[in-house]
């Protein structure tokens, strides 16, 4: 609100900032303008959207369906450390408390159980509604 | 094939900006669809419009980048897309601007953002009674308030989620944020307007 009618970035750096191609401290800088200045925030958000609905014919876009995206890197890292702790025995315990952790976070990150916890959360408010909202929203998805 | 793309625009950009004209008909054909995207959605938010507006306004967005050697200004090819987008809203904008000085029964459409105000705006309107809806307004302003007191990084988060409703993942994409801290913003600004705004949430 403070910077509202301060200075503005020029619609090519924007562009610039959706497609991730300014540095760091320029990227920063831009952050914090749209943090403040609705109006710009506003710009970008629609030239975001209105790429993202033009879809796959005129923007470069990750690839999808490939197996090592749908791998979690937790469950990797917990695979790896499992395997560890046979090969150095030594730090069996370390390694074998590591797979937990890892495993436990792999867990807690995965889709499916984020969506029965906001369902829980839901439930537990008595908003069946929001629930089933959500639960719907993440069986489109 | 996202390289691949950069690198055809980075070269078409360069030929359009020598001046070639086959290489701007190629440009306008590629990006033709997206820019009608960015008009129709701004045309739909404001008023009526008839088919034939958003052909007007796609010229003069294409006359003004072609005439105006705008291309030039573009340090980026991978930025295009997303600069074509914000161009044709631009001239979407101004014409509706126009149009509601040729017209002045029509409301002035707002070149401003619809977020906050907009929140204000639609709570306001859901109620009849005046008490209650002067109420919802002073809780939006509250709401709005204390949205602006939060740190910058989970202010522009928070204004993303709440006032566009963008899923998590989206906003990550959208900013270059890894999705944990978004989903960490996010939770640590629920937090601070809950304490802030006490029994409103």
């Amino acid at each position: 609100m403070n910077n509202r009618n301060a200075w503005h970035p020029e619609d090519t750096v924007l562009a610039d900032y959706l497609a991730k191609k300014l540095k760091r401290t320029l990227r920063n800088e831009i952050a914090s303008h749209l943090a403040s200045c609705p109006e710009c925030l506003e710009k970008a958000v629609r030239a975001y959207e209105t790429v993202k609905e033009a879809g796959n014919s005129n923007t470069p876009k990750k690839r999808k369906g490939s197996f090592m995206r749908n791998i979690n890197i937790y469950l990797l890292l917990a695979l790896a450390a499992f395997l560890l702790s046979f090969i150095i025995p030594r730090y069996f315990l370390q390694f074998l408390t590591a797979t937990m952790l890892l495993g436990a976070k792999w867990v807690v990150d995965s889709k499916a159980t984020r969506t029965l916890i906001m369902v829980r959360e839901a439930l537990k408010k008595g908003d069946e509604k929001e629930a089933s909202r959500v639960l719907n929203a993440r069986v489109r998805i | 094939m996202a390289s691949d793309h950069a690198v055809e625009d980075h070269d078409m950009i360069e030929r359009c900006v020598a001046g070639d004209a086959e290489a701007w008909a190629g440009l306008c054909e590629r990006y033709s669809r997206l820019m009608r995207i960015a008009i129709r959605r701004e045309l739909e938010k404001r008023r009526e419009y008839a088919a034939h507006d958003i052909d007007d306004i796609l010229q003069d967005s294409l006359s003004y980048i072609w005439l105006q050697g705008k291309l030039a200004s573009l340090k980026n090819a991978a930025s295009l897309p997303y600069w074509l987008a914000i161009v044709a809203r631009n001239t979407a904008l101004d014409w509706l601007r126009k149009a509601a000085s040729i017209e002045p029964a029509e409301p002035l459409p707002s070149p401003d953002c619809e977020g906050s105000d907009d929140l204000d705006r639609h709570i306001a309107s859901t109620s009849s009674d005046p008490a209650e809806r002067l109420h919802r307004r002073e809780s939006a302003k509250r709401i709005d308030d204390s949205i602006e007191r939060l740190p910058e990084k989970e202010k522009l988060v928070m204004k993303l989620n709440i006032l566009y409703g963008k899923k998590h993942d989206e906003i990550a994409e959208m900013l270059g944020m890894p999705k944990g801290s978004v989903s960490c913003y996010i939770r640590r600004g629920k937090k601070r307007l809950r304490n802030d705004l006490g029994g409103l949430l």
